[in-house]
């Protein structure tokens, strides 16, 4: 049967509104509930953002810094600290990864920053070009910002690094291994730069957080405190969607057969379930920013469920896409997945009341 | 396998239903005719955690659930609709808005394709077309479909990531949206070409496929996707919306294409520019075609333009506000939101006035369908 009857229907039945009450809000004076907004989005801002772009340009500067003390004495260098440089750019990222409101949006910095999920190939078609080109004029700063994004991110430094022969590669003797390196150094400054700009934008006397705090707009981007706040639960509840329908549920599959391992973020590096565990960890972060003024018992839920969703994550094993094709090992990648949900489910259903904002369907992702 | 996703669907909707029933009851005494709109309307909408479609009449609003979330509608002939999957979609679905007890009728996506979220029926009702984006390899196609049970009859390939489509020029002219945001269809991932899109819109001989002209934008305005359009009454005139991949600048949202001649863009609305937050999500002209409407649920609010002399007129706010149809009567759209909201909307030159507003228990996808 498709539907209910009728007579149940009118009972669906929409109910007329006054005509302006709704839709029109007349800005006549500051609505407590959009004051309390502001104030939450300012805090979100100085206690999660903000210092998650610190630790993103820390880090990626001193990635930059490795590959240029690499490329110094390339065929002795020292390979290892390039991929511990990596790892540590690449958890700074799992948790700015969850931030899409404000300057990381601009010039396609997100993108570019670490371009996944990848449509098939994209990032080795990409790179190969850079790695093809030879040309020098191809890895500036103005190039990288019109070229693909897929070959200039955290991705692409990924194969460099943990492809087959990766060292063997970037060490090699003669104009290869030489213009390799200055590929891995160019992507290298290029995430750096990006970094540091994003940090600019937020912080400048002219920036995100100043107009935050004076309730005004930023760029084009938001018109004030409240919309402000909006975007940032509306980011907050993405990252549940990014971890849970993105990173997750296409790697499961239906089941072992089905699953699809290479489809997992960051596979090659093995860092699957490290990504996701820095990522709860952050919507954690995130989230306790946001609820400062909820009702102590839905922050007392949502602080349980985000322990045993932690506890669910930290039991699935590294490999995670792997374990999602192994029968033996699956159950605890999916035990993950439905604490992640469970965590999602409560956040959409408490923190926007909570928080006074109102959460849009079609502004989520539209098409 | 699918059809049995689809009973557990529809167990699903039983139990959402109920639920509003419980919650609504005290409204149904006090509803009379004249608190009904007087219009026929479907959208694709989801009802408490099931996905489905709403109906809005003055009988009043009755849902049914489909196998996941639908995106854009297309009238049907003897009071059928079809309802698109939402990109990257796996079904299309026939609903009988005479027999809502009956099952939808199910077709899918060509060998290898997802759909994009649109079709459009041809003006003699023989000719069905869906755009579909192959999931391997991103590559675009028009599918031709028999307009009886969906079958199809011709693939024609357009490009990267073709989304919107209509018949124009009574049916002479297929014109397709490319949105050329070029991402596998499976993964919704981020687009990999968003500062370098090469998006257009095609018009096409729909009896053969071939491309008659291809409408571009200038190099300047390679972040735009061209997404969804709007066909005036006199068949020739078209009003369309983009997104923009770049929030870097602000650039044109909405623009005309009259078929044979170039596009012209429309202005950004006047009281704020950035007000659309780079994104159009659906349009519709009236049916004098005298002004062309644009909602954007990212900035919250539907503006008006002269297609006329090319002024925008106003804007009228609506958070989460998407859908978007003409009524019959001239100078008169139906809007709806993800929030509930049902508005009608009165245009003039001095912008948009709501007339009527009601509120319903679910949240309405993109697109909407006046019957």
């Amino acid at each position: 049967m498709v539907n209910v009857s009728r007579n149940s229907l009118l009972v669906l039945a929409a109910a007329p509104v006054p005509a302006k009450a709704a839709a029109q809000s007349a800005p006549a004076k500051p609505d407590p509930k959009a004051v309390q907004a502001g104030k939450i989005a300012l805090a979100v801002t100085d206690r999660f953002v903000i210092p998650t772009y610190r630790a993103l340009v820390q880090a990626s500067a001193a990635q930059e810094a490795a590959w240029v003390a690499f490329a110094a004495k390339r065929e002795a260098g020292d390979f290892t600290s390039l991929r511990a440089a990596y790892n540590a750019d690449a958890d700074a990222w799992a948790k700015a990864q969850l931030i899409k409101t404000g300057p990381i949006t601009l010039f396609l910095r997100y993108d570019r920053f670490a371009y996944w999920p990848e449509a098939r190939n994209a990032t080795q078609r990409a790179l190969d070009q850079l790695l093809m080109s030879k040309d020098p004029k191809d890895l500036t700063a103005d190039s990288l910002a019109h070229d693909s994004v897929a070959g200039q991110g955290l991705t692409a430094l990924e194969r460099l690094l943990y492809d087959d022969d990766a060292a063997k590669l970037l060490k090699a003797p003669g104009k290869d291994g030489v213009w390799r390196t200055q590929v891995g150094v160019a992507i290298a400054q290029n995430l750096s730069a990006i970094a540091r700009e994003v940090l600019a934008d937020w912080t400048a006397p002219d920036g995100v957080r100043a107009a935050i705090a004076a309730n005004k707009g930023w760029k084009n981007l938001f018109a004030d405190a409240p919309e402000a706040a909006r975007l940032l639960l509306t980011d907050l509840v993405a990252a549940f969607k990014l971890m849970h329908d993105v990173k997750l549920l296409p790697v499961l599959g239906a089941n072992a057969a089905a699953a699809k391992p290479k489809s997992a973020e960051a596979w090659r590096s093995g860092r699957t379930q490290r990504d996701l565990a820095l990522n709860l960890a952050a919507a954690q972060e995130w989230e306790t920013a946001f609820a400062a003024t909820a009702p102590a018992a839905h922050r007392a839920k949502l602080g349980s469920l985000f322990a045993a969703a932690v506890k669910a994550v930290d039991a699935m094993p590294a490999d995670a896409g792997a374990a999602a094709a192994d029968p033996k090992r699956r159950a605890r990648v999916d035990a993950g997945r439905a604490a992640i949900k469970s965590v999602q489910t409560e956040i959409a259903k408490t923190l926007p009341g909570d928080v006074g904002v109102t959460l849009g369907f079609n502004s989520l992702d539209g098409d | 396998m699918a059809i049995d996703w689809t009973i557990h669907r529809r167990g699903l909707f039983k139990g959402a239903a109920a639920a509003l029933l419980g919650g609504t009851f005290a409204s149904k005494t006090r509803a009379s005719a004249a608190d009904r709109p007087a219009v026929s309307l479907v959208s694709a909408a989801r009802i408490g955690e099931t996905d489905g479609g709403i109906r809005i009449d003055a009988q009043g609003v009755s849902g049914f659930s489909l196998p996941g979330r639908a995106h854009a509608l297309t009238a049907l002939s003897g009071g059928e609709v079809l309802l698109v999957g939402r990109r990257p979609g796996e079904f299309a679905a026939i609903v009988n808005l005479e027999m809502p007890q009956a099952e939808p009728r199910i077709f899918h996506p060509a060998a290898g394709h997802r759909f994009a979220g649109h079709a459009a029926l041809h003006p003699d009702e023989r000719m069905l077309v869906t755009s579909e984006i192959d999931a391997e390899t991103g590559a675009g196609a028009v599918v031709v479909r028999d307009a009886q049970d969906g079958r199809p009859r011709a693939i024609f390939p357009v490009g990267i990531e073709p989304h919107d489509l209509l018949f124009a020029r009574g049916g002479a002219r297929l014109m397709v949206a490319i949105g050329g945001i070029a991402k596998a269809a499976d993964v919704k991932g981020p687009p990999i070409n968003a500062g370098n899109i090469d998006s257009a819109i095609l018009e096409l001989d729909p009896e053969t496929g071939a491309i008659l002209k291809r409408h571009t934008l200038g190099p300047s305005l390679k972040s735009l996707s061209l997404r969804h359009m709007a066909l005036a009454p006199d068949g020739e005139t078209l009003a369309f919306g983009m997104q923009d991949q770049d929030r870097a600048q602000l650039r044109p949202l909405m623009g005309i294409l009259r078929i044979g001649a170039d596009i012209a863009l429309l202005p950004l609305p006047g009281d704020d520019e950035g007000s659309l937050r780079s994104y159009v999500g659906s349009v519709a002209i009236d049916s004098s075609g005298r002004f062309a409407a644009a909602a954007s649920p990212k900035g919250g609010r539907v503006d008006l333009w002269s297609l006329g002399d090319e002024r925008w007129l106003g804007g009228y706010t609506a958070a989460d506000v998407c859908g978007l149809a003409a009524d019959a009567q001239a100078a008169c759209f139906w809007a709806t939101s993800g929030l509930g909201d049902v508005m009608k909307l009165r245009a003039s030159d001095a912008g948009l006035q709501a007339d009527a507003h009601w509120r319903a228990p679910a949240a309405f996808d993109n697109h909407l369908l006046r019957i």
